[in-house]
């Protein structure tokens, strides 16, 4: 074979390689996009869920949300995270029935609030002993040895509260608390927090705490009963919400109306001041501390306190607009 | 690119062959793609009914089991206990097949229901356990503890029934999705068939138009070029055509013959000019050499005044046969009668009758000189004195004879002079018996007269030759041979009858 001859197969096999190259770039681009979906699973899915208290509340959507605005955090690090909410909002009941059915499943973490009644308690020990991560979001447990807290100090938020109180009620008041279900560690912090701060002015007390105003009609009616004291104070946020969409301008049930986390009913007088917590940096710190749990082993620390604003008519324009 | 393509395509088949090959190349393409997304899609689909018949199973499965566990529990039955390690094997297997679902592709409903019935199987195992130990001995486990278990177990079954449901809600959405995005892909694949197979309609067809175009354009090009050739094949010119192809060596060709015709018919056209210009040139050089003759006769004869000299000889003559002197009276009439016709008939033609009688005078002058040593012969027939002929033809001639033939013998020398007519011809002979020549000598004479070679020799014998050829046109032979003894010549002239007689 001449050399001539030698070259020009040579000129024609590499012409053929580069339409063989072509027609299997075609084919492949054309199969990539049938691969719709499917994703490598090398590595082992850390499962973690999330129950949450309330699915339509304002205050732990914002928790959600926080946690959905950095789920690709999570994905990236090979992190599944699912929400589960009871079907009444608040059931002690019903989170714990779902509490056990992570603990069948065997999930890697539950993310909860933190909540004392017996049921619930026993089933996170459960959880606890079969090696399962806790972390409690909003409230934590003092009693009880979670891996990890995220929320409010919610002592510090009660005291903050108590304090802005006295400045606006002045010396004297007689005040009512609104409370939730009783078992919640936080609101009784806050309260705790609340008398801390009425210590120095004796004349305004803590007159009455009343539990179970998780729904609007219960609370509507524990207001409406409610005669003998002159200020009111919703310690979680259902009151301020339930007030809000009731009344439209301030009522004289009570002379003074202070709350937590909803703020609407401030611009209408409804309200006096609210103490807002940080939910959506609750959400964010959770997708944070679990990614850091994956790629280290452990939490970058044992609580995360995140921040409260004290809200009134005079500076709701400002914190309202930086919000947005 | 160019040049390949120039080197593969480099005829009418292999471009004919190269459109088919990618019409095939673009079928075979186009099918393949079909068959193989076709392919993809049906395994997706059969796939995904896999799967879901797999979770299926496994729901079964777990529902045998569950059944087990109650009829050991609720019965106490001891088959219940038997057959629940198949049982429990039966699940276990189709829980396999899940978790390599689950390696495919990651759905926590999927990973949360294989946890749960790990749990369920992890609680169940102890609770069988347990009823076994309590049907051998009921007094080892309590009741309560039994029935707690069985409340633990149940509690688990409970969630694998959520858990069966949100797999299927999960995975009736992943199938939906599926659906969707295999439907997106078939569409997207459709698509870029009908384009593909659109774009290959086009470019073949443009591909065979051009190249029908190339062979009708290369076609018509010949077609020009030869008939350009056949109306006037000196202004054809030759055809450009890059069609690298048969055509374009058949231009190729073409063109080379062409160039060949017209520069052979140049070279011809240069010959037959270049002749003729030779031709003229040398009737222009005679021309110049007979004016040069007869300049030189002019100027001999404004030389030499001829009534004078003749006169002057007629005085000697008549003197002398006054002194009585009759021999050279006769010499001297001689003389002047051979200067008469020499001088007055040198620029004119005569009659060969003139021509022999000047040649008589000359013969009697050399009989004076010669006497004894030589005697002639002329035998000249009547029926061509009347021919025109140059003057001074045969003096010269018999002058040769004498003096290289005879001159050198001491008597018996003979020349003849013979003039006779063959047809439409005369024929002048000369013949001698003197030394002759060898036939290389006379090879060489002859040579030299056809060639016109100058020479210093025969100057006498070429002037003759030159000049006869000039007045006849070149229709006369003249030739010599040896007469052992002696030479003859012989001239073969037109016959041309002189209208002075």
């Amino acid at each position: 074979m001449s050399r001539k001859v030698e070259q020009h197969l040579k000129k024609q096999l590499h012409n053929i390689k580069w339409i063989i190259f072509l027609i299997l770039i075609t084919t492949g681009a054309l199969l990539t996009g049938c691969t719709v979906g499917k994703q490598a699973s090398t590595e082992e899915m850390m499962r973690v869920s999330v129950i949450l208290p309330h699915s339509d509340d304002d205050y732990w959507s914002r928790i959600e949300r926080g946690i959905m605005d950095n789920i690709s955090l999570a994905e990236e690090n090979h992190i599944n995270i699912k929400m589960y909410v009871p079907q009444l909002n608040y059931n002690v009941e019903q989170m714990t029935d779902i509490l056990k059915q992570q603990i069948a499943e065997k999930v890697d973490v539950i993310v909860v609030q933190g909540n004392e009644a017996p049921d619930f308690l026993k089933a996170l020990y459960e959880a606890y002993d079969q090696g399962i991560q806790i972390i409690c979001v909003d409230t934590d447990l003092p009693d009880f040895a979670d891996h990890l807290y995220i929320g409010t100090d919610n002592f510090q938020a009660g005291l903050t509260l108590g304090q802005n109180i006295v400045k606006m009620v002045g010396d004297k008041a007689d005040i009512t608390v609104m409370s939730g279900e009783k078992g919640y560690p936080n609101l009784e912090e806050r309260i705790a927090g609340m008398e801390e701060a009425f210590t120095a002015t004796p004349q305004v007390k803590i007159k009455e705490v009343l539990y179970d105003n998780y729904d609007g009609m219960t609370f509507m009616k524990r207001y409406n009963e409610s005669e003998n004291n002159d200020t009111l104070v919703c310690i979680e946020g259902t009151g301020a919400q339930t007030l809000t969409r009731i009344f439209t301008e301030k009522d004289d049930h009570f002379q003074h109306i202070f709350g937590f986390d909803v703020t609407t009913g401030i611009p209408l007088g409804v309200v006096e001041g609210i103490l807002t917590q940080n939910n959506e940096e609750m959400g964010k710190c959770v997708v944070e501390e679990l990614v850091h749990y994956r790629t280290t082993g452990s939490y970058s620390t044992d609580h995360i306190f995140t921040d409260t604003t004290w809200i009134t008519r005079d500076n709701y324009d400002r914190v309202t607009d930086a919000d947005e | 690119m160019q040049m390949n393509k120039k080197k593969i395509l480099n005829t009418v088949f292999k471009k004919y062959a190269f459109g088919y090959i990618l019409m095939g190349l673009s079928l075979i393409f186009f099918l393949g793609t079909s068959m193989l997304a076709s392919t993809y899609i049906a395994r997706q689909y059969r796939n995904a009914t896999e799967r879901m018949i797999q979770i299926n199973d496994l729901h079964n499965a777990v529902n045998d089991l569950s059944e087990d566990i109650n009829m050991a529990y609720s019965f106490l039955s001891m088959d219940g206990i038997d057959q629940y390690p198949q049982m429990k094997s039966d699940v276990e297997h189709h829980l396999e097949n899940t978790r390599l679902q689950l390696n495919e592709k990651y759905i926590r409903e999927l990973a949360d229901l294989n946890s749960i019935i790990e749990t369920y199987i992890c609680r169940s195992d102890l609770l069988i356990a347990d009823i076994e130990s309590y049907i051998q001995n009921s007094k080892n486990i309590s009741h309560d503890k039994l029935s707690g278990e069985y409340d633990y177990v149940q509690e688990a079954y409970s969630y694998v029934g959520d858990c069966f449901q949100n797999v299927y809600s999960a995975k009736y959405g992943q199938l939906s999705s599926t659906e969707n995005a295999l439907k997106h892909v078939q569409q997207t694949i459709n698509l870029f068939l009908i384009v593909f197979i659109l774009v290959i309609v086009v470019v073949c067809a443009l591909y065979l138009v051009a190249m029908i175009k190339d062979v009708i354009y290369s076609i018509k090009t010949l077609q020009s070029g030869v008939n350009s050739m056949e109306e006037n094949i000196a202004e054809a010119k030759p055809i450009t055509l890059k069609s690298s192809d048969e055509f374009e060596n058949l231009a190729d060709a073409y063109n080379s013959m062409l160039g060949i015709i017209q520069t052979q018919m140049q070279k011809i056209a240069q010959d037959a000019d270049m002749k003729e210009r030779l031709s003229e040139a040398e009737k222009k050089n005679l021309q110049i050499y007979s004016d040069l003759q007869k300049n030189n006769l002019d100027f001999l004869q404004s030389r030499i005044n001829p009534h004078f000299l003749f006169n002057t000889l007629n005085m000697i003559s008549a003197q002398t046969r006054l002194e009585h002197a009759e021999k050279s009276a006769e010499l001297i009439e001689l003389t002047a009668s051979y200067l008469r016709y020499n001088l007055d008939n040198i620029k004119k033609t005569v009659t060969l009758e003139k021509e022999v009688q000047n040649l008589k005078d000359y013969i009697a002058i050399q009989e004076y000189r010669y006497g004894e040593r030589f005697s002639y012969e002329l035998l000249v027939n009547c029926n061509c004195l009347d021919q025109s002929i140059p003057c001074m033809v045969l003096q010269p001639l018999v002058e040769n004879s004498i003096q290289h033939g005879i001159g050198m013998m001491v008597k018996g020398g003979v020349i003849r002079v013979s003039a006779y007519r063959e047809d439409e011809r005369v024929i002048l002979e000369i013949m001698d018996n003197g030394i002759g020549a060898s036939q290389e000598r006379i090879d060489e004479i002859v040579r030299n007269l056809k060639e016109n070679t100058s020479s210093s020799t025969h100057i006498g014998i070429r002037n003759i030759y030159q000049r006869l050829r000039l007045y006849y046109k070149d229709d006369i032979m003249l030739t010599m041979k040896n007469a052992d003894p002696g030479l003859v010549i012989t001239i073969s002239l037109p016959y041309i009858r002189n209208s002075q007689l």
